[in-house]
């Protein structure tokens, strides 16, 4: 019997082992690994990469209708990064992602510390709290903030109320109302992913830093925050591409003057039926997000490794 | 006990197989029709298929959905159709030609064809149009001093900032801007003038949703004293008891026909024939009026007349009805939309 042959666990783990054998048990390890995957990449593969391609095809077509089309053209992309028009709205998309990842990191941040801190018994409930809003349909929650924001709506109430306007104001349909309103519906998510990696924070290296003398903010800007990157960039990552997805929010409440690229995606392919352009459209939203995606992913990794080292 | 059961399977027997000796011309044949669900349903059923069901014996089953899925439906399966009778709006039966999934009905199939207006057959052979509903003016009746009188009054300075109408996703955003063109020299190969008081437009638009019960909400919340809305959406807004009033624009009763149509390969094109006759006759009619306002396309039925006010497009109002030229709006729409896109935005 060769050495690598036996299961890896009976094997003397202290002892040293041949090369081969690592390798042996590694592929059997990749093996296991691949039977486990196997169901989940399939469904990806079929659902998800195989409608892709099509849309990838389609997306290179050269007229403005998919249904009988033959032919291969960069047509699509050239009017997307000819025209201004387009391109401003890349931009404002983009820019909309980056505050909302902001702002949901700003506000979420001392929520999710706190909630890292807490008691489990404690903290149940107050996360439930916070998951609830998720368990809404996102058109409900956009149709509340429409009552909301009204002009018969609770905020208008409460300023009348305090006399601070006579009238009521134009709260709603700006560039301003998109923004709280994903910042509200995005929020939970960077709550979640900076609490789970506070929580793994050990509470001691707050206190040890503040038995050092260093002020909240200190501890927060050298202790806390270099720690919780991870879950940070985790969270920011994931709102950005909530974010720039994003297309029954700007649509309901831009009130059809805050144009992002989401809505424009869904105009052309459920109403205008130009398959090909908004294919193009797609394609351009998906490349810009994996590059994004492949930046933070490292950058969380890097900084991640060099604070633990 | 035994024989108790025998009398009992004996008597059931007997009464399912009644129907039987009855002979109908369309017993034990189903028809399919795509609808678009709801209490639009809950009246075809009532003045439609049990009517059928008790004159013929034909079981009509109706499928609900977006008049594009029901399209998509059909399209998918031309030699099979899951569809008997493809029930779908002015807008998409450019489409539906085009692709050839549908057949041309004749006076010869259908005699209450020639009770139609000719404004409820816009396609020629294709279509029975079987209700039609107008985009009109509305304006809150407490907040408007002077009421609107046009498509085109929207830009008045004293409406700024409450002003609302469909984009151009909805037909209605289309139909007023056609009106708008129309009444300014353009056409619907030259919406240029319609954009030009577009523009002016703009700075007293509050929003332009895509969706009735987005505009319908604008209304009830106060943001929107005027607006350009379906008929029908503005008189629910009035049952409710909202403050709203109905104006006839001096730019015409631009109109949307809703269209029974016989599937192409349907494998009982006789019943789909029957079906399409019993849309257009009165007793289906008058319930859509009465229901919802929609107007009725037989030129034969007989609304009261507190019915006939409502529904705007009966006696002498059928003259201000415009027909769009839906084949050139499928044709222009993407054209549009990016320009309003362009314009429109902020």
């Amino acid at each position: 019997m060769e050495p690598g042959d036996g299961p890896v666990d009976e094997q003397g783990a202290g002892e040293p082992q041949p090369a081969e054998t690592d390798a042996g048990n590694l592929d059997g390890t990749r093996l296991g690994l691949a039977r486990q995957l196997a169901p989940a990449l399939l469904i990806l593969l079929a659902f998800l990469v195989v409608p892709l391609l099509a849309l990838g095809r389609i997306s290179l077509l050269p007229g403005d209708t998919a249904f009988g089309a033959t032919g291969w053209s960069f047509r699509q992309y050239a009017k997307v990064f000819g025209d201004l028009f387009y391109l401003r709205v890349l931009a404002e998309t983009l820019g909309y992602g980056l505050v909302v990842a902001g702002a949901t990191f700003v506000l979420g941040f001392p929520v999710a510390h706190s909630l890292a801190r807490m008691r489990p018994s404690a903290r149940r409930w107050r996360v439930a709290l916070i998951i609830l809003p998720l368990t809404l349909s996102l058109v409900v929650n956009v149709f509340a903030w429409l009552v909301i924001l009204g002009g018969s709506g609770l905020v208008n109430g409460v300023l009348l109320a305090m006399g601070l306007v006579d009238a009521p104001i134009r709260l709603l349909f700006n560039r301003g109302a998109v923004l709280v309103v994903l910042i509200h519906t995005f929020l939970p998510f960077q709550i979640l992913s900076i609490m789970s990696v506070i929580a793994q924070i050990d509470p001691r290296l707050e206190e040890a830093a503040a038995n050092l003398r260093a002020d909240r903010w200190t501890i927060f800007r050298r202790v806390l925050l270099p720690m919780a990157l991870p879950g940070i960039i985790a969270g920011s990552t994931l709102v950005f591409i909530l974010t720039v997805s994003a297309f029954v929010t700007p649509r309901l409440i831009g009130g059809g003057r805050v144009h992002m690229l989401g809505s424009l995606i869904y105009e052309q392919v459920a109403v205008v039926l130009n398959w090909p352009f908004g294919g193009a459209l797609s394609f351009v939203l998906l490349a810009i997000v994996l590059t994004l995606l492949g930046v933070a992913s490292r950058l969380a990794g890097a900084r991640f490794f060099t604070t633990r080292s | 006990m035994r024989r108790l059961v025998t009398l009992l399977a004996a008597v059931t027997l007997l009464v399912t197989c009644l129907p039987a000796f009855a002979a109908k011309e369309f017993d034990g044949i189903t028809l399919n029709v795509s609808s678009f669900g709801g209490g639009f349903d809950e009246v075809l059923k009532a003045t439609v298929a049990t009517p059928l069901k008790e004159k013929y014996g034909l079981t009509v089953v109706y499928h609900p959905g977006t008049g594009l899925q029901s399209i998509a439906k059909v399209m998918a399966a031309r030699d099979q159709p899951p569809l008997d009778v493809l029930m779908i709006d002015s807008p998409s039966m450019p489409t539906v030609i085009e692709a050839g999934i549908v057949e041309p009905i004749t006076e010869q199939d259908v005699p209450s064809l020639r009770s139609l207006h000719r404004q409820g057959r816009e396609f020629g052979a294709y279509g029975a149009g079987f209700c039609f509903a107008p985009l009109v003016m509305s304006y809150n009746t407490q907040r408007v001093k002077t009421p609107p009188a046009a498509f085109a009054d929207l830009a008045r300075p004293e409406y700024k900032g409450r002003a609302a109408m469909f984009n151009l996703e909805n037909n209605g955003g289309v139909l007023t801007l056609l009106a708008l063109a129309e009444s300014s020299g353009g056409g619907v190969n030259n919406v240029a003038p319609g954009f030009a008081k577009l523009r002016e437009i703009k700075p007293n638009l509050v929003s332009t949703p895509s969706a009735p019960p987005a505009l319908a909400q604008l209304f009830q919340q106060g943001e929107a004293w005027v607006a350009a809305n379906w008929l029908g959406r503005v008189l629910a807004l009035q049952a409710d008891g909202f403050p709203v009033e109905v104006v006839v624009p001096r730019e015409g009763l631009y109109a949307m026909v809703t269209y029974v149509n016989v599937v192409k390969n349907t494998k009982v094109r006789a019943a789909a024939l029957k079906y399409v006759e019993q849309q257009i006759s009165a007793e289906a009619s008058l319930g859509m009026a009465q229901k919802f306002f929609y107007a009725p396309t037989n030129a034969s039925v007989k609304l009261p007349d507190d019915l006939a006010r409502k529904v705007l497009l009966y006696g002498d109002n059928l003259t201000k009805i415009k027909v769009a030229d839906w084949a050139a709006v499928a044709k222009n729409r993407g054209a549009w939309i990016e320009q309003w896109n362009r314009e429109m935005g902020q």
